[in-house]
């Protein structure tokens, strides 16, 4: 409850930040989106928290927050889009590679939870968001070819690990489990590393901004393969990259 | 019990006089405001008929199903208007601020009608909370459909971006009027305090283009 509460004031003052550096920008079109996206996120987490708050215990198949979250997605891929450009590069292997990824996932949650049209209707905005956030990563060539391939060895990992914890029972279950986390927090680990070598590069902003969309994206797909307590600090590092990628828009801005 | 298709046409009769007698913006806002009472009243069939298919009761349901029902109910006509009539920005948000001005007309006479207008202090806080309310939704997605046509950003996912966050207010909003006490008191300033935010970029909007 606590982390939500700060969260929700973290996010307040991110869409101060943005609607700030927006008087700044020439082009703010991608600021209006980036703080129309963050403010519906944040809204989301004010529901949730009401919501929790007021009605303890009830939980309803398709909540307005789910559809709030949804459309932060949505705002997010047009924020992405709108700051970097649509780009002219042939990448029908990748959004390929991107689609199945964002398919494996949203089969995953069909898996888990059964609520087949939440996740259908989320897995398409989610998905949408996956294959955005990809392309911008090699657009901008946020990533040494190397990287790229680490982290598509990464994701084919995850899902085969995931898949086999729906079909193996305890022990291995549990193993099978602690290893999901841990390729999830590792993936954590190396985007924020990235993105911290690129802020040290000193470019123009384009490579971090889509770094940092994609290190949002890659901890909502944690938040959603997580429960309990994992859930929870997944949850929480939202905040932390809602700010990365303030952080990186302002670099952005400046380098306009 | 009430007849709410009944209200409507002794309301509209007049109103759709009036849209016949007038022309330009006078017509365009009675038109929507029209056309606001007209989508309150499908909105509420769609609602009362997902309500019936999920099982859950009229607190629930006005928390859980409303809010998404009545806002993909309010942006369809604003998307056919935005579409055909190609309208100006200031047209678009007469249009929209008109729309909601009617749906939450309609809302107020047939709550007032169904539990009575005896207490002023209740009609006040219904006029000054759920009226904004709606006005308040139409203007954010006005605000937001003018911008991304401005910048030549129209697209599937901005649109369902916007509408996403008048959503998920309306639907903060009944959230916390469900609960009475201080829930309540917070949900019904919440629209008031959002339309005096929205004042300002609305002033800059009309400065911009008349």
């Amino acid at each position: 409850m606590i982390g939500d509460v700060l969260q929700v004031l973290v996010l307040l003052a991110v869409v101060i930040g943005y609607f700030r550096l927006a008087r700044r920008a020439e082009n703010n079109l991608y600021l209006i989106f980036a703080a129309l996206s963050t403010a519906t996120l944040m809204i989301s987490t004010v529901y949730y928290v009401t919501h929790s708050f007021l009605r303890e215990g009830m939980r309803v198949p398709f909540a307005a927050n789910d559809i709030a979250d949804f459309g932060t997605f949505l705002l997010m891929s047009a924020a992405l889009r709108s700051a970097l450009g649509t780009g002219k590069g042939k990448l029908r292997g990748v959004m390929l590679g991107a689609a199945a990824f964002a398919v494996a996932n949203v089969c995953l949650w069909i898996c888990w939870s059964g609520e087949w049209v939440r996740d259908i209707l989320g897995g398409l905005s989610f998905g949408y968001f996956i294959c955005i956030c990809i392309r911008s990563v090699y657009l901008t060539e946020a990533m040494e070819r190397w990287e790229r391939a680490v982290l598509w060895i990464l994701c084919a990992v995850l899902i085969a690990v995931q898949v086999a914890t729906l079909v193996t029972v305890d022990p291995l279950h549990l193993i099978l489990d602690t290893v999901g986390y841990g390729l999830l927090s590792l993936g954590e680990v190396l985007l924020v590393l990235r993105i911290i070598l690129s802020f040290r590069a000193g470019n123009n902003g384009d490579a971090a901004l889509s770094l940092c969309y994609f290190a949002f994206c890659w901890n909502a797909i944690a938040m959603y393969m997580s429960a309990g307590v994992y859930y929870t600090v997944f949850a929480n590092l939202m905040t932390l990259y809602a700010l990365l990628v303030l952080f990186a828009t302002w670099k952005k801005v400046k380098a306009a | 019990m009430i007849y709410s298709e009944n209200i409507l046409l002794c309301i509209s009769i007049p109103l759709l006089l009036t849209a016949i007698y007038t022309r330009g913006a006078a017509r365009r806002s009675v038109t929507a405001f029209l056309l606001g009472m007209v989508i309150c009243l499908l909105s509420s069939y769609i609602s009362g008929y997902v309500t019936l298919l999920t099982g859950m009761d009229l607190n629930d349901s006005a928390v859980y199903i409303s809010p998404t029902a009545e806002e993909i109910m309010k942006l369809l006509p604003l998307l056919f208007y935005l579409a055909v009539f190609r309208p100006r920005e200031m047209s678009l948000l007469t249009f929209a601020i008109s729309l909601g001005a009617g749906f939450a007309t309609f809302e107020n006479c047939c709550y007032l009608l169904a539990t009575g207008s005896e207490s002023l202090t209740f009609t006040l806080v219904r006029g000054l909370a759920v009226g904004v309310m709606h006005i308040v939704c139409m203007l954010a997605m006005s605000l937001s459909l003018v911008m991304v046509r401005r910048h030549r950003a129209f697209s599937f996912s901005t649109v369902v971006g916007c509408l996403s966050l008048s959503v998920v207010f309306h639907a903060l909003y009944n959230l916390l009027v469900s609960v009475p006490g201080i829930p309540a008191g917070i949900g019904y300033m919440l629209p008031l305090l959002l339309a005096l935010l929205f004042y300002w970029p609305y002033r800059r909007l009309r400065e911009t283009f008349g």
